[in-house]
């Protein structure tokens, strides 16, 4: 345990603490056993499959795995971790190391999170079990079980894997930076058409579905931390959210998580005043799927 | 009368995570306890130690640390036959249960406007004269005291995953989380407890 409270919590842990009482014991056995009534014991019916929507699930996870990285800046942020507790990165083309407090963290560089430990990127809180990389000057967080990032980029010892160059190219992004931003239309709600005669309507193999809703908030926590959780209608087609600060008329993407699963991320409270925050659908390929109310 | 806890007796009583002892069969013990009072009394006696030290520490009582245990063991027994064996034993089924019941345990005392139930919120909820009747160091009382300052969930995670020495797995599974949930929730429990001490040290 590196971390101090973990210290102290393991001092805690061993410090010596009286037997149960011996009469306390013997006496709860009693009790106990006066209050057993052990009914027959029935076969316990227990399923087959797992249910369907964990395999939905699932697979959903797997399927969403690539999308193409956008970033509103017109060149890449300097990323900075800050206060890594049981944290390990790996720089591009080195190995695996302890970062120190405050460490520039470049392109490319690998970052795993303990299951006990935390870390602060450009802002971003990344728990325990997390992994991520930065990528164009923000941080990509990964899901935490099924999926596992990309394989790191070739190094002289490294033989398998795929490279990096296997990430999928940069999309352009629509809306450079400065630009002003372009809420997508929501999706109709009150206009009512007549529905269209079954046997004359032409077959229509797809429909789209139009922008996804979603509803940003921002929750303060103890201490200088921020809980954005947003809430989306559910859709199969998303592979990811994309977290966005907006401040003035300047957009940053500070986070992309490659998880459709994710509602939640933790940032910490920015300096500056009038900041707030969106989230972006992210689909297969890169493609914006709707985009959430500003919100901080 | 036998007393169950004078001497260390054998090698029940030296119970730890996932058991070393490979005589030590768990799983066959706690099918046989699903029907059978005296293998439920076995495992009683392999866990009362653990769970006590556990109540004790995250109470401070041995009073509150014995209602802890108490409920905890009745609880268990009028579940066993529904307990479903996992990988990590029986062990956080039992801690889970304890938690829920050191909570409980103070919810209940709480309620009574009795000497004894404001005791009891003096511990929940940090009183720097309460005096405890386990003798900690004071590192123990500030730890504890920025321990019940937190959300019970906070509480419930550091207290199984440290306090209870269950691996990561086992304090997910006590606390019914899958292991990244439980290391999301067991990481911010511990900013939130630093941030609580550091706050207590600026007071001072």
């Amino acid at each position: 345990m590196s971390d101090e409270l973990k210290k102290r919590l393991g001092a805690w842990r061993s410090t010596p603490t009286a037997q149960p009482d011996a009469q306390f014991a013997d006496t709860l056995e009693r009790d106990l056993r006066s209050q057993a009534h052990f009914a027959p014991r029935s076969a316990a019916k227990r399923p087959l499959l797992r249910p369907a929507v964990l395999v939905f699930s699932s697979a959903a996870v797997l399927l969403g795995v690539w999308f193409a990285v956008q970033d509103t800046s017109s060149s890449p942020e300097e990323v900075v971790m800050s206060r890594p507790t049981d944290t390990e990165i790996t720089l591009p083309g080195q190995a695996p190391t302890r970062p120190t407090n405050q460490v520039t963290l470049p392109d490319g560089t690998r970052i795993a999170v303990e299951d006990d430990g935390s870390a602060v990127v450009d802002g971003v809180v990344l728990d325990g079990g997390t992994e991520a990389l930065v990528e164009d000057g923000r941080i990509e967080i990964f899901p935490a079980n099924p999926t596992p990032m990309p394989a790191p980029p070739a190094t002289p010892t490294a033989t398998a894997g795929p490279a990096a160059s296997s990430l999928p190219a940069p999309t352009p992004e629509p809306t450079p930076e400065g630009a002003p931003r372009v809420t997508p239309t929501p999706a109709p709600t009150a206009t009512v058409a007549p529905a269209p005669d079954p046997t004359t309507a032409p077959a229509s193999p797809q429909i789209d579905p139009g922008p996804i809703l979603i509803t940003l908030g921002v929750q303060n926590l103890d201490g200088p931390s921020l809980l954005l959780t947003w809430l989306a209608e559910p859709r199969g087609d998303v592979s990811g959210w994309e977290v966005v600060l907006l401040s003035g008329d300047r957009q940053r993407s500070i986070a992309l998580l490659r998880d459709s699963t994710l509602r939640e991320l933790e940032v910490e409270r920015p300096d500056a005043e009038n900041v707030q925050y969106i989230v972006r659908a992210r689909g297969q390929g890169g493609a914006v799927l709707g985009e959430s109310n500003a919100a901080g | 009368m036998s007393t169950l806890f004078a001497p260390p007796r054998g090698r029940l009583v030296q119970v730890s995570q996932g058991d070393p002892d490979p005589e030590f069969d768990e799983r066959a013990l706690v099918e046989r306890a699903r029907v059978d009072i005296d293998a439920f009394a076995e495992l009683y006696r392999h866990y009362l130690p653990r769970i006590h030290s556990f109540a004790l520490r995250r109470t401070g009582s041995v009073e509150a640390a014995e209602d802890v245990c108490s409920a905890t063991f009745e609880a268990a027994l009028r579940n066993i036959a529904r307990f479903k064996w996992q990988p990590g034993g029986v062990a956080p089924w039992l801690f889970r249960i304890a938690g829920n019941q050191t909570i409980a345990h103070y919810r209940r005392e709480a309620r009574t406007e009795t000497d004894r139930g404001q005791r009891a919120m003096a511990q929940l909820h940090v009183d720097a004269t309460a005096e405890p009747t386990q003798p900690l160091g004071d590192d123990a009382h500030e730890l504890r005291a920025a321990l019940d300052a937190l959300s019970p969930r906070y509480q419930r995670a550091i207290a199984l995953r440290y306090l209870a020495d269950l691996d990561h797995g086992a304090a997910a599974q006590a606390m019914g989380l899958a292991k990244p949930a439980f290391a999301v929730v067991l990481s911010r429990a511990l900013r939130a407890m630093r941030r609580e001490l550091a706050s207590k040290e600026a007071d001072r």
